[in-house]
Order: structure tokens, then sequence, then C-alpha cells
């Protein structure tokens, strides 16, 4: 498929994703936040593409799935209950980077 | 305690909480029991109506409740007031601690376990020797993976053998030399440098509550948001709790805790919740990052062995049942992988900020007013603008409904109306008397009501827009083949409708939060008949009971107590659970049976019928002997391994925990902490100035102030007002009430005015890093300066019931207030931020020329 839009967003994400982990265990809010806006923006362009008629398989939709449940995990970081979910933010952050890179 | 209750106290301490202002029809118990003798008394910042009517009023500045209780406590212990033979036997007070475990007096302020980095505690040395201790499952229990590395395997210490103990109280590490400890700085000198309330006053207060408490006297304290609008909220409750606990107030006539809630039916949306972290009546909503990942999995990691919440299975898999019906099956987990999972606190104040970062793109807003309400109201505004549309349903216009039209950002000239984005739709509700429901009181008193007249209009009930809501969805789903819209489609929801607004039948909800059996539809009478086979659906079990047959709906009950009846009205209504009216009412009886004395009797063993019997529904099993003891070779569970002198039944050990080993977020007993915000240092620990583990989530917008800012010398708080209704707007749109109090205020001690030069009934502004107000000066000796550490501390309080909506109009308080969390239940703190005053005017123009106050 051609490149997804806010695919830059996606990579901005990741950047700040990168940065947050190799800081922790101490909780980096700032960049947090800038991810979760990054991954928002990213989720945004992909649902008004698919709104335009853009979306072509359930692959595309898989996708827009997958985007959710990283900003699910970045949130549950962000503001966590009890320990903070680290092992799954790592996981999370390399589906963002499969998903950046393939779409 | 039922709130009827009260007048049988003979001691009540009304402590965050202004009784007589904000619970007016409450507070007739209180004056009923002053008229038999009772002894009221009135701790609060503020001196209000329900301090005048005290027969003590003692002052304490905001946020310090803890170090007043904790004195009490010490106090208490050290002149050996409490009542040994309930404590002895009903509470942990003699139970081992682990050898690990550290004080904040050892350890500068905090306990034993504390991660500096995450900000967190680790529960590990808290616990009983030996023991792994599930807390009771409760509201916020899933907020930590307390065990869910080994699927409960460590819980099963619980059925081994009982808590090591020591009666003697002299083991090092029982829970008593423990509190001895760490009470021991609290004394009625530092009780008065941290509160400012005068020791000799604070000394006679402790007295009082314990001289009528004991086997022939009972006293209750009463709170509201006063306590719990704290960083350590909860901690403050838990405080009075150890109290109560030590002085055998605790299930028995006229003694207790008595929780005065905001609203008539808040503690209902507490059972069956609109909370986001816990399913109805208080199961714990499954978790993602938990060992959840199976019902299987998720009933063995979250059910205790021992206690009552053993049953725990045959509440989740009855409420599947309720949910999803003929789609719950064996086979798919009861349909549990339709419940979403949480990731991560999604309380209001992280969803407030979700929605500025644009993640939430649209929210339902139903009887709230969060642009009055929420705290940083120009944060939430920011937010509301982000969203791409809201649904606010009220039946009056509200600052929610029409922030994008007046709200502070626009009047301030940053943003115009048009420049906002979201899709507003703004929906007639019909008010209390035109619909049908019930409500659920502070008692766990669930009263019905019909409709009285039909809403005018479009209006509709929330009922009616939530099932038409459902209905909608479900048929916009109902040919997707999409697994994630499944949860959708297997849901029931097939309330009959009636007459031509298709009005849904209340009763047929109240039904099915009841509960019935599957295979015949036959209402379910108490909860001990729920399985956890599929063979019964209950919407929420601890409302099992209230409708037991067809056509009888024991809300509707309607009967009083008459003269020589006991007083307890089980005929008025229907409490939950079991129509019992007395929570761990076991232990209004000695441990083997009998009444503690004829004067505050309750429920007693009947040795010739063999059961336990009284003026309450008994919170034990009927037949369960007083003497009845665990046989620990058979590994005893559920209430097997509680004893027939265990009243505390949904605890573990089915003791009252003084000392809490599993469960609270920051520590195991209650420790002074100031504020997220104070003008003082901590008297108490200076290296720990506030709670370590509070929630702060630093962004712009939300900046918090230093310790002792210069800027923001003075304390702040909020309250509310007897003729203001909540958030106001439901009063303010009324003419006989909104000219009662017609306007914000602030309310400022004589001599604080005197110092800036403010003049009763001047402008003042009043500001913060979040944000500014102005709003007149009401110049009263209702406030007075503290004396704290040495030095003056004034305080200044503001109600936040105003808004620009209505014909009384002010300004929002809360555009003060940061966005910040306690540790265990995400609760905000809106009695004690620092801020600043001045006399005269805002510098900056309102660009629509309405200013919120009239001029």
């Amino acid at each position: 498929m051609s490149a997804a839009p806010g695919r830059e967003s996606g990579h901005r994400a990741l950047a700040a994703l990168d940065i947050v982990l190799a800081r922790k265990p101490e909780r980096d809010d700032d960049r947090l936040s800038e991810a979760t806006a990054e991954l928002t923006k990213f989720r945004d362009a992909i649902i008004a593409e698919q709104r335009g008629g853009g979306v072509r398989s359930a692959n595309d939709r898989q996708h827009l799935a997958h985007l959710n449940a990283v900003l699910s995990v970045v949130l549950g970081v962000h503001f966590p209950l009890g320990e903070t979910p680290w092992d799954e933010l790592q996981k999370a952050r390399d589906w963002l980077s499969d998903l950046v890179r393939t779409s | 305690m039922a709130l009827w209750d009260l007048a049988n106290s003979d001691c009540i301490i009304e402590m965050g909480s202004n009784l007589a202002e904000n619970h007016p029809v409450g507070f007739r118990f209180v004056v009923e029991a002053q008229r038999r003798g009772a002894t009221v008394i009135h701790i609060d910042p503020r001196y209000t109506r329900t301090s005048a009517l005290a027969d003590i009023y003692a002052p304490i500045r905001s946020g310090s409740d803890i170090a007043f209780l904790g004195g009490m406590i010490r106090h208490i212990l050290e002149n050996d007031l409490w009542f040994r033979d309930f404590a002895l036997a009903y509470t942990n007070i003699s139970h081992i601690i682990e050898e690990g475990y550290g004080d904040p007096e050892q350890n500068e302020g905090l306990f034993s376990g504390y991660d500096p980095v995450a900000g967190t505690y680790s529960q590990d040395t808290w616990q009983y020797a030996g023991k792994t201790v599930p807390s009771p499952v409760a509201e916020h229990r899933v907020q930590s993976q307390e065990n869910s590395s080994d699927e409960g395997a460590a819980f099963e210490s619980m059925t081994k053998s009982p808590p090591p103990q020591d009666p003697t109280l002299q083991h090092p590490n029982c829970v008593y030399q423990i509190m001895r400890r760490h009470y021991a700085r609290y004394t009625p000198e530092m009780v008065e440098r941290v509160t400012s309330c005068p020791k000799d006053l604070f000394v006679r207060i402790t007295e009082i509550f314990a001289r009528n408490s004991g086997r022939e006297k009972t006293g209750a304290f009463t709170y509201a948001v006063g306590w719990t609008h704290h960083s350590t909220g909860v901690q403050i409750i838990r405080a009075a709790s150890i109290i109560q606990g030590l002085l055998g107030n605790i299930g028995r006539p006229g003694g207790g805790i008595m929780a005065l809630r905001g609203h008539v039916s808040i503690q209902g949306s507490t059972d069956i919740p609109t909370l986001y972290n816990m399913l109805p009546t208080y199961l714990p909503q499954p978790n993602v990052f938990h060992d959840h990942a199976t019902v299987d999995r998720y009933l063995a990691t979250e059910t205790p062995p021992t206690g009552w919440w053993s049953n725990m299975p045959k509440y989740v898999i009855s409420l599947l049942k309720a949910w999803y019906g003929e789609a719950a099956t064996r086979e798919n987990g009861w349909g549990y992988q339709f419940l979403p999972k949480l990731t991560g606190d999604a309380s209001q104040e992280p969803m407030t900020m979700a929605m500025s970062d644009r993640v939430v793109k649209g929210q339902f807003i139903l009887g709230q007013n969060p642009a009055v309400g929420a705290v940083n109201s120009e944060l939430v505004e920011r937010g509301f603008a982000n969203l791409e549309w809201m649904v606010v349903r009220d039946f009056a216009m509200t600052e929610t409904a029409n922030f994008w039209q007046q709200g502070h950002r626009v009047r301030k000239g940053e943003v115009r109306p048009e420049e906002i984005g979201t899709e507003m739709f703004f929906l007639p509700a019909a008010m209390p008397g035109e619909k049908d429901g019930s409500v659920t009181n502070t008692s766990r008193l669930v009263q019905w009501h019909d409709v009285v007249c039909e809403a005018p209009g479009d209006s509709r009930s929330d009922l009616w827009f939530i099932v038409h809501l459902g209905r909608r969805l479900k048929e916009l789903y109902r040919d997707s083949t999409e697994p994630k819209d499944r949860a959708i489609q297997a849901l029931t929801w097939d309330y009959a409708l009636r007459g031509e607004k298709q009005e849904p039948d209340a009763e047929a909800v109240l039904r099915e939060i009841n509960g019935q059996t599957v295979a015949d539809g036959k209402q379910v009478a108490d909860y001990r008949e729920l399985k956890d086979d599929g063979s019964t659906a209950c919407g929420g079990w601890m409302y099992c009971g209230i409708f037991p047959e067809t056509g009888k709906n024991l809300s509707r009950s309607r009967r009083p107590d008459g003269p020589g009846e006991s007083g307890a009205h089980l005929g008025w209504a229907w409490t939950w659970p079991l129509n019992r009216r007395t929570l761990y009412n076991r232990a209004s009886a000695d441990p083997a049976g009998k009444p503690w004395s004829e004067r505050k009797k309750m429920i007693w063993w009947d040795e010739a019928q063999a059961k336990w019997t009284g003026n309450d529904v008994p919170d034990f099993l009927a037949d369960k002997r007083p003497d009845y003891r665990p046989d620990w070779s058979k590994r005893p569970h559920g209430m097997d391994a509680l004893g027939g002198d265990d009243p505390f039944i949904m605890e573990a050990d089915g003791k009252c925990a003084l000392f809490v080993p599993s469960g609270l977020k920051d520590g195991p007993l209650p420790t002074h902490y100031e504020p997220i915000e104070s003008p003082v240092r901590n008297p108490l620990y200076p290296k720990q100035q506030r709670n370590p583990t509070a929630k702060l989530w630093g962004r712009p917008g939300n900046e918090l102030h230093d310790t002792a800012d210069p800027r923001f010398p003075y304390v702040f708080t909020t309250f509310r007002l007897t003729e203001m209704h909540c958030g106001g707007i439901a009063t303010r749109v009324m003419p006989h009430t909104a000219e009662l109090q017609p306007e914000a205020f602030v309310e400022i001690s004589p001599e604080l005015a005197a110092s800036l030069r403010i003049r009763h009934l001047g402008w003042t502004v009043i500001s913060t890093l979040r944000g500014e107000v102005e709003v007149r000066a009401m110049v009263t000796e209702r406030l007075k300066p503290f004396r704290i550490d040495g030095r003056e501390v004034h305080q200044i309080g503001m109600p936040w019931v105003y808004g620009w909506q209505g014909y009384a109009r002010g300004d929002v308080a809360n555009v003060l207030l940061a966005i910040t969390g306690d540790a265990n239940t995400s609760i905000h703190s809106t009695k004690a931020i620092t801020c600043n005053i001045r006399p005269g005017r805002k510098a900056r123009p309102d660009v629509l020329g309405q200013s919120e106050a009239r001029t």
C-alpha cells in the first residue's frame, strides 16, 4: 500500500517513545504528551482517509486497531494504575515501529 | 449505619462536613441525638451553622485532619481509653507484622517499600508475618497487581493458620506497638502546632469522645468531601476508622462513620457505577496488564480465598449472564472477553488531559456540569474545545453546554466561538418528578419514586436516552462481522417500552439488577442463591433481594417503625445488602454473642433457636455459632476460615483493620503530610513535605505552587451553600433560590481584610498559577487566622457553585485549582491549596462585556 497518512507523526511518536524508554523508570511527562499528540495525529489521519473511502482491506482497518492499542498503552504509562507497564510500552513501541515501517 | 441511627449516638464529631447547611435533612438526626443528651462537636476551618449548633467548635487548618485524628489515636492509646474487650477481639491490634516493616518515624516520613523513582510502594513488608493478605475486593483494588504473578497462590497462606498474634501486645511488631511508635509524636502540642487547634481543646474533645464510647455508649463521625478532597483523603477516613475500631464504635447502634454524599443518588452511582474502574457492586474491572487474560485467570487472581469475598465468582458470572444472556456460555468464558479491559487511570482528571491532547473525540455529559464542578476549569474548557462532538443533557442551559459561546477563554479574548470546532448537542432532560426510578442515598437506602407529571416537549429521562442510544447502536452494528463489535451485539437490551414516548420500564432495570434464575426467569430473593455455573443472572449482587418476586419492589416500601418498635425502620424502603441497616453488626454483640449492653443491643445469638437474631438483619451467617473456630488442619476456605467471633466478614481474616497490610497505595497507617500546596513546611516530617504517592501531572496550565511560595501565601478552600445544589445550575436558574444567594463571594477574616485593605462587599481578585477570579469580599469572623508552627497563616474560602448561567452568577472557583489526585482514588484536592488575594478587579476586561458577577 502507499505511505499511510500521518506517517511522519508516527515517526515523531516513535522518537518520543524512544526517549521515554531510555529514561525509564523515570516518567517523562512531556515526552509522553508529545507521543500521545503525535499518535493522535497519526490516528486521525488514518481515520480521515478511511472515511474518505480509503479503506482497501481488512489489513488497513487492522492498522487503525493496532495504532489504537499503542495509544492505549502510552496512556497507561502516562496515567498508570499502580505499577507502570514498561515492558508493554517496549512492545507497543516495537509495534508502532512496524506500523510506521510497513505503512 | 443508617442516617437515622445518628440519633442513637452519645457523641457526634462532625469533621470534613458542614452537615447543617449541606445535609439539612440528615442533620435532624444530629439534633435529635443532641436532644437526647449527646455531645455534638464540629471541627472545621470555617465557623458555620453546623458550628453554631454544636456544643463544641474546634478550628483547624484545612488539610491538617490527620494530625488531629492521629493525635486522638495517640491520646486514646497512651491513656488507655480504648475499648479493650472490643478491640482485642475484633480488630487486628494484636497481629504481628513482618520483621522488615519500616515506619515513617524511622525513615524520614516514608514507609518501607517505597520506590522513589516510580513514586509507589511495595506492600511486601506491611503483611502479617508469614502471610500474604488479599485486600477486600473494593472500588480501587484493581489498581495494583497484588498477587497476579502467582494466580492468587500466595493468598492461600490465609487458609493455613490464623495470622500470628500476641494478645499480650508486647511483641515489638504487633500492631499495637507499631501504632504507639507511629503516633508517639502526635502529642497535643504537636496537634496545636500543625492544626492550630488549642491543645487543651483538642484533649477535651478526645476525652469526651472516648468517654462516650464503650459498652454503654457509642459515638459517630460524620464527614463529606472536606475529608475526601485531599491528596490524603482516603487516609483521613482511615484515621477515623482506627479511632472507631479502638473505641468499639463500628457495627453498633449509634456508632460508625457516616459518609455524607453530595447529592441524593451519588451512593447509587458508585454501587451501579459510572466509575471507570469497577463493575457493578464493587467487582474489579479487568486490567489488560494484570493476569486477567481469561475469566478463569481473572477470578483466580482476584478472588480472596477466605472471607465473604470468596463468593466473588458467583457474582461475576451472574453479572455476565445478566449482561450477555444466551451469548454468555461456559465455552466462551461467560462472555468475559466482551468486557473492556483497563490499561491505565481513566478517571476524570486524566481524561481531561486526554481531551486536551485530542485523544478523546467525543463526550456525553449527563447530570454533571464540569465547566463549573471540575478542577482547573480553563483546562477543562480547552479539552472541550478539542472534542469533535459533545452531548449535554440537562433541563436548563449549563456552562458546560455553552462553554464555546461564553466560556472563560472566549471572554478573555483568547479564542472566538467560531474557532471552536466542537459540534454541540444540547438535549433537554426530564427532571426528577418527571420520571420513574430509584435513588440510593448515604445509608445505602434505595428509595423508589414514581413519575409525577409528564416532562414537557422533547424532554426525556436519562433512562430513555441511554436505552434508545443502546438500541440504535445495536441496530448500527447488527450486521457487523468485526470481532470488536460482538460486545454490542451480545448485550441483552430488551427493556420494555411504554406509551407514545416509548419510555423504558424502569422497574425492568431494577429487576435485572436484582437477578433471576436463567431457566425460568424467576426473581432471586437473596444473593446467597447466586451461582457460578451460569444458572443465575444478576446485574448487581448487593442489590439482590430488592425485587424478590414479581410485583414486589421493596424500594417502594414506606412503613416507618412506630413507638415501641426498634427504630431500625426495616420497613422503610430497602437497604443493600439484604435490607441490612448496619454493616458488620455482629460486632454489636460480644464474642460470646451477647449484646455489649442492654442499651446498645442490636443483634445477638439466640441459643434456643441456634441463630442470630435482633433488631437488624444480621451481617453474619445466620446459624454460625459464636464459638465456631476454623479447623486449620482442613485448610478452610470462604467463611469456614472465619471464626464465630470474626464480625468483619469482608476482610480476609474477619478483623477490623487498624493496620492495613494490602490495598492502600500510600501506607498501612495514616500519616500527616502537608497538602500538595501549603504555606508551611511539614512540622512532623521536614524531609517529606507531601504524600509521596500523590498523583501529579505536570503540564502547561496545570502548574503547582512550591511550598511556602511567597506569591501565594494564603490557604484557599471551597465549599457549598444550602441554597445552591451541587454544580448550582438547578438552583441558579430558579428565582426563589437564586435570590437567596445572588452572587459569588469569598469569605475572609477581618484580620486579613484589614492587612490587605479589603473592605466588606468590596471587589477582590484571587489568583493562582492556574487562573484568577474576581468576587466580592464577605469579611466575617467565621474565619480566624491560624497559628501554624509559630507563624500566622490566613485561610480564605469561596463557594464553588457559581458560573455565568442563571440568575445567581459569579466566577467559577475551580478556575483556581490544579488537577492532582489522591493515590488511591485519583480524587482531586479542592479543600486546601494556596493562593493570593488582593483588592480590586481583574486587569483584563471581559470581551463579551458580561462579567460573571452582577455589578
